[in-house]
């Protein structure tokens, strides 16, 4: 049965459809469909047991339920764990061969897949549907000894790479949704900086859901090696749908010695109709380890898209004199809930880290700051500064903080501050008393709000940053 | 642990049958509970006693050792109150008499005050427990202002070892502008663990409270304070050094337009002290304002917690909130926790929140050593500057002096 599918497969031609058929997985969360997955994508044995093993743990987990956003019970035996763009199966040799309406979607999200666009130093590995479509820049990249290629790839070509990191640092007994991912997890990213290398360009992800009762389950992988930097990209956007749909990505990141990651996201995902209908659930665990000395990771997100947003990035300073720093807009607008925030895991000595998080929230929206610092006894002489604002625009929204804050050591310095306010009048009246409308002066005052964030992301970023901060608020001012 | 009671505990007048047995003999509140999260109750209390048993024995004193200045009093003796003096000479109290002028009330309490609020009380261990084995308390009613404070000497005393005292309080304020200072003396040199539940309701009134600790208990305490305003302002100060173990939780609902609630604490942890403040102050209506402010100076593996959340409705427009909390680490065994949280439903809002933990600012000592203090003396005003920001608050003078001498005795005791 499968095989006759895989071959039905090959006979696909470009253009004869316009509808990109979807090649799926059996419906529901059984031990099959973790087989299933496994024997599609060619995986060795030891991770088919790593996936059963998750699975076999996942039946003892329940989900987590102390959020703030609750939601609908999710079927998940009603869910798909795989689909793939028929067109895959055959490896597009170069982007010429890459399925049109793939490309024609890609354009319309702006990703730099063509020549054109590659002149502007962004290597593109793009995750349509869980299988990776195609991969630019490698020659380059490859010179230097990067690796950056799909985790699937990366499991055939570098398993003992695979092997050694994937795992650790969000582990198979790790929650409920991180749990979920392991045992189905479909494609995702891997990124491999050899020593004392700096990644010439900024690496980058788009994501984006199309099949509709798709979960998306990508698991990113980024190992950055003695000495090296990687500054990584993740945006998202994502088509109208009406159906809820679950995302549940897993993120692990790894700092050896000296080495410095930057992740930067920019989600927009579907968020509803303006009455709360629809929309993703970014139910997302992204966990950074400081493993070496002197490393450093960075988290910047910019969410203004999904129903929930859900997560957490996290740095664990392990290694003596690392830093960990995030960096955070949240907007949320209509009926979106985001529960979001850091946790920051002093355990080496002289560690550092350094939170700001922007909430912004609209019409009947709620947005939630969660956070840890947690500065355990070992860790010496650490630092830690928290600062988190939020503004609220309209009486019907709720911003709320909730950090929670653990001192073990007296050497150790911890400082948080919170505000919550609405925009400033004297500043509307301001920009309004210069020629500039309503909504154009709410733009701008965000902006100035959000340009703590904004000035850390990369440039191609930073501009499309500050546009969707407008674009989200749209009329949400009057 | 072993919780002894018997059927004659049970409070009489109450309807006992929803108290199942076996759920008050168990469950203390542990850090799966949110509340409880960096306290846990049950640990702490397994940790010390093999077993506490419901205390009903009722005792009286006499008591000479009375703050110098002018002031009323009522003395109670583990809990329970025995005498009480409002200007007209010292007077003995019993549960049955009633001290009852026109404007003042003065009675044992016969209903539990939280009767009302036992919705949840299947997930309540502590308040399941109160209800069911208070038997000691004051309900205090005023409706005009007294010119004197009002000191509640809570004086405990006898073989109290392994003995769980529930007590209930009541004060009811109606134009009235008092302040009120709960001053503990622990003499029994024993470990008990007393529960406390109050209720205060403000109306057209002012409320200064004061709690203030003298000596140190080997006692474990919880209080559960509900605390209603309206029109009204509240304010209350916390000075608990040395106790071994206290949890303070303080629910606070500013009920109508222009009212206030202040919490302000200095305390000076040592020796595996644990003391913890929860606090949530509601906004229900427009143009009210909160103001709390947390010290805490920790050492010798002592634990400090503060968790304080400020919730404002969609109503309370005009909101003016604010919190601090801070921690001051002496050595590398104690710790510090926060939890200051914001849930906010109105936009036109002013709330903040800060906290800080860190160690003494060697550059501070730095700067006093170079100017001839030795490192101790350095060390000493650095803690007490630290603490003095909440003392310079209080208004009373006889009162901040006494307070000013309490603290001078626990800082220059210790280093």
């Amino acid at each position: 049965m499968k095989n006759k599918e895989l071959n039905s497969l090959k006979e696909y031609k470009y253009g004869f459809t316009t509808q990109i058929e979807d090649f799926k997985a059996p419906k529901g969360l059984t031990e099959e469909t973790v087989r299933f997955i496994s024997k599609i994508k060619k995986e060795p044995k030891w991770l088919l047991d790593w996936r059963l093993r998750a699975f076999k743990r996942l039946k003892s987990l329940k989900e987590p339920n102390w959020q703030k956003p609750k939601y609908p019970k999710i079927q998940y035996q009603d869910l798909y764990y795989f689909s793939s763009p028929k067109s895959l199966k055959d490896k597009p040799k170069s982007l010429d061969e890459v399925d049109p309406k793939l490309i024609e979607t890609y354009k319309k999200l702006g990703i730099p897949l063509d020549e054109q666009k590659r002149l502007s130093g962004v290597a593109v590995d793009a995750v349509f549907d869980s299988v990776s479509v195609a991969t630019t820049f490698k020659g380059e990249l490859t010179k230097k000894g990067i690796i950056f290629c799909s985790i699937s790839e990366a499991i055939q070509k570098h398993p003992s790479l695979v092997k050694k990191y994937l795992g650790s640092v969000i582990p198979l007994t790790d929650h409920y949704f991180a749990t979920l991912n392991s045992a189905v997890f479909t494609d995702g990213s891997f990124v491999y900086i050899p020593p004392n290398v700096k990644c010439p360009m900024e690496l980058s992800t788009y994501f984006r859901i199309n099949a509709s009762q798709t979960g998306q389950f990508e698991r990113t992988l980024i190992i950055a090696d003695k000495g090296s930097y990687v500054s990584y990209l993740e945006g998202c956007t994502a088509p109208m749908r009406d159906e809820n749909q679950l995302h549940a990505a897993n993120v692990e990141l790894i700092a050896l010695d000296d080495a410095e990651i930057k992740y930067s996201t920019v989600q927009n995902w579907y968020p509803g109709d303006e009455k709360g209908n629809g929309g993703i659930y970014n139910f997302v665990t992204k966990r950074g380890v400081c493993k070496g000395k002197n490393s450093k990771i960075s988290w910047t997100q910019v969410e203004t898209g999904s129903a929930i947003t859900w997560k957490y990035p996290s740095c664990i300073l392990q290694g003596d004199n690392s830093v960990g720093e995030f960096y955070s807009i949240a907007i949320t607008n209509n009926h979106q809930k985001a529960d979001t925030g850091t946790k920051m895991i002093h355990l080496g000595k002289n560690t550092k880290s350094k939170i700001i998080s922007k909430g912004i929230s609209a019409g009947n929206a709620d947005n939630t700051y969660r956070g840890l610092v947690d500065i355990n006894r070992k860790a010496l002489h650490s630092r830690n500064y928290t600062q988190c604002d939020s503004l609220l625009m309209g009486n019907s929204c709720g911003a709320h903080t909730i950090p929670y804050i653990k001192n073990k050591n007296a050497s150790s310095i911890i400082e948080h501050e919170a505000t919550t306010s609405k925009i400033n009048e004297d500043q509307l009246f301001y920009c309004n008393q210069r020629g500039l409308n309503q909504e154009e002066a709410v733009s701008l005052i965000v902006n100035g709000f959000c340009k703590e964030v904004l000035q850390q992301l990369p440039m191609e970023f930073a501009v499309e940053a500050q546009k969707l901060v407008s674009i989200s608020l749209e009329g949400s001012v009057g | 642990m072993k919780l002894n009671f018997s059927k004659e505990d049970f409070n009489k007048n109450k309807d006992n049958i929803m108290f199942n047995e076996d759920f008050v003999k168990n469950n203390f509140p542990n850090k799966r509970k949110e509340n409880w999260k960096f306290t846990d109750l049950e640990k702490i209390l397994n940790f010390k006693f093999k077993e506490l048993s419901v205390y009903n024995k009722k005792n009286t004193i006499t008591f000479n050792e009375k703050l110098q200045f002018d002031h009323y009093y009522l003395i109670s003796i583990n809990g329970n109150i025995s005498k009480y003096n409002f200007g007209n000479g010292e007077k003995k109290f019993s549960s049955s008499s009633k001290f009852d002028t026109k404007d003042l009330l003065l009675k044992a309490n016969k209903i539990h005050p939280f009767n009302n609020f036992t919705q949840d009380i299947k997930n309540d261990t502590l308040l399941a427990q109160n209800i069911a084995f208070a038997d000691r308390g004051y309900n205090l009613e005023l409706a005009s202002s007294l010119s004197k404070p009002i000191v509640i000497y809570n004086i405990f005393k006898h073989d109290l070892e392994n003995k769980f005292i529930n007590i209930s309080n009541e004060i009811k304020l109606l134009n009235s502008d008092i302040t009120v200072i709960e001053y503990n003396i622990d003499y029994s040199n024993s470990s008990f663990f007393r529960s406390t539940f109050q209720i205060f309701d403000l109306n057209k009134s002012n409320l200064n409270y004061f709690i203030i600790n003298k000596g140190s208990s080997k006692s474990y305490n919880y209080v559960r304070n509900k605390i209603k305003i309206d029109k009204s302002n509240y304010e209350n100060y916390i000075f608990t050094s040395g106790t071994k173990f206290k949890k303070e939780d303080s629910e606070i609902s500013l009920n109508s337009e222009d009212s206030s609630a202040k919490i302000m604490s200095a305390v000076f942890l040592k020796n595996d002290d644990h003391q913890e403040i929860q606090s949530t102050i509601r906004h229900k209506k427009p143009n009210c304002k909160s103001f709390q402010k947390i010290k805490n100076i920790l050492k010798d593996g002592s634990k400090g917690i503060f968790q304080g959340k400020v919730h404002v409705s969609k109503e309370a427009q005009k909101t003016d909130a604010y919190q601090i909390s801070k921690g001051l680490l002496l050595d590398q065994k104690s710790e510090f926790s926060t939890k200051p949280e914001l849930e906010i439903y109105a936009d036109d809002v002013k709330c903040s929140h800060g906290s800080t933990s860190g160690n003494i600012d060697e550059q501070a000592q730095y700067y006093l050593m170079s100017r001839g203090l030795s490192k101790k003396n350095a060390t000493r005003l650095i803690v007490k500057g630290f603490l003095t920001d909440v003392i310079s608050e209080i208004k009373n003078k006889d009162l901040k002096k006494i307070i000013n001498s309490h603290l001078d005795d626990v800082i220059n005791y210790e280093n």
